[in-house]
C-alpha cells in the first residue's frame, strides 16, 4: 500500500494520478478510486490566494493534456507492453 | 477477354472468383468488427471528455483543492497511470481511425455517384444451367455508357469520370467491357470532336484501357491507387488536393 493524495468529486473519491503543468497551468489527472478506467482531468486555479480545482475550457485543452500525460509516462506504457 | 483468364482453366477461374467473393466478405467483416470496438472506445473516451470538459448543462463553480491523503494499493496506482496513458494512445488512433473512415466513406459515396450511369445500364437476368438456377447480367447498350461517361458529370474531369465509369462495371470481364466503353468514347468524341475540351479529346482518344493506361504511364494498380486518392479528394471537396493529383493525368504523359 502506498499513500496518495485523494480528493471527493460530485461522483466519488479519486485519487491524483498525477499533476502535470502546461504553459504554467497545472492540470490533475483523477482516477475514480472504485475503477482505474474512469478518470477524468481538472485544472487547478488559484482565486484569493486559495486553490481550486475547475473543468477544462475546451476539448483541444483535453486533447493537450492527454498528450502531455502520455509524454511523461511513455516508458511506463511501454514497460507495461 | 483478358489474356491472363484464356490461360485458366475453368476450375481456376472459379477459384478466382471464390477468392475474390470471399475477400469482399471479409473485408466486410474486419471492418464491421473494427467499427465496433471502435464505438465502445469512442463512449468510454466521450465519458472521459465529457466529465473534464466545461459544459452548459452542468454547475461548473471550481471546488476547493483540498487533498486528503489515503492509502492505496501499489497496483492500482500503477494500473491508472497505464490506463490514462493507453487512453491517450488511443484518443489519438481513434482520431486517425475516424478520418480514415470519413475518407473512406467519402471515396466510396463519390465512386458511386460518377459509375451510377453504368449501374443503370446493367440487366440481370436469371437463367437455368446444370448446376440450378444462376444469375447473370449483360450491359443494355454499352455506347450509351460511354455516352453518359462524356455527358453526366461535367463537374468532375474526364479522366476521374472515366475511373467512375470502370469502377461501375460488373468486376468479372471488367476490363474487357471497358475496352468497348473505350472504343465507343473515342467513335463518339471522334464524332464531334469541337464539342469537347482537349482534355476530353486526349483522353478518349484510345482504343482499349490497356492504351489508355499505357499513356498515363501507370499499371493498373497504381492506377487505381491514384484514382481512389482523387475520388477521396472529390468525396471531401478538397479541390486544391484533386487538381494537385490530377498533375499525374493531364501531365505530359499524352
Amino acid at each position: 500500500m502506498e499513500e496518495v493524495k485523494v480528493i471527493d468529486l460530485e461522483d466519488g473519491t479519486y485519487i491524483i494520478s498525477d499533476e502535470i503543468s502546461i504553459n504554467g497551468i497545472r492540470y490533475v489527472f483523477l482516477t475514480n478510486e472504485k475503477d482505474m478506467l474512469d478518470f477524468c482531468i481538472r485544472k487547478v486555479v488559484i482565486n484569493n490566494n486559495e486553490e481550486y480545482i475547475d473543468y477544462l475550457d475546451t476539448d483541444e485543452e483535453f486533447d493537450a493534456a492527454m498528450q502531455a500525460f502520455l509524454d511523461k509516462h511513455k516508458q511506463e506504457l511501454e514497460d507495461f507492453n | 477477354m483478358n489474356p491472363e483468364d484464356e490461360k485458366l482453366t475453368l476450375e481456376e477461374k472459379f477459384n478466382r472468383d471464390i477468392d475474390q467473393v470471399l475477400n469482399i466478405v471479409q473485408k466486410n467483416y474486419e471492418e464491421k468488427r473494427q467499427q465496433r470496438m471502435t464505438d465502445e472506445m469512442l463512449r468510454m473516451f466521450n465519458n472521459t471528455k465529457t466529465k473534464s470538459v466545461k459544459s452548459p448543462q452542468r454547475r461548473t463553480t471550481p471546488q476547493k483543492y483540498q487533498p486528503k491523503k489515503k492509502k492505496v494499493s501499489v497496483d492500482f496506482i500503477r494500473g491508472s497511470i497505464i490506463a490514462i496513458a493507453a487512453s491517450a494512445v488511443l484518443i489519438g488512433s481513434i482520431g486517425l481511425g475516424l478520418n480514415g473512415m470519413k475518407n473512406t466513406n467519402a471515396r466510396i459515396d463519390f465512386t458511386d455517384e460518377i459509375s451510377e450511369h453504368v449501374r443503370d445500364n446493367v440487366i440481370y437476368t436469371e437463367q437455368l444451367d446444370s448446376s440450378g438456377r444462376a444469375k447473370t447480367w449483360y450491359y443494355d447498350d454499352v455506347g450509351e455508357i460511354a455516352r453518359e461517361t462524356l455527358e453526366e458529370n461535367q463537374n468532375v474531369d474526364i479522366d476521374t469520370r472515366i475511373y467512375g465509369t470502370y469502377m461501375g462495371l460488373q468486376s468479372y470481364q471488367r476490363d474487357e467491357y471497358m475496352d468497348r466503353v473505350m472504343r465507343n468514347l473515342q467513335r463518339i468524341v471522334e464524332e464531334n470532336p469541337l464539342d469537347y475540351d482537349e482534355e476530353t479529346v486526349r483522353a478518349c482518344n484510345h482504343t482499349t484501357f490497356t492504351d489508355y493506361l499505357a499513356d498515363l504511364n501507370m499499371d493498373k494498380e497504381t492506377y487505381i491507387e491514384k484514382m481512389q486518392e482523387i475520388a477521396t479528394a472529390y468525396g471531401r471537396e478538397d479541390f486544391d488536393r484533386v487538381a494537385e493529383l490530377l498533375e499525374d493525368f493531364r501531365g505530359g504523359q499524352r
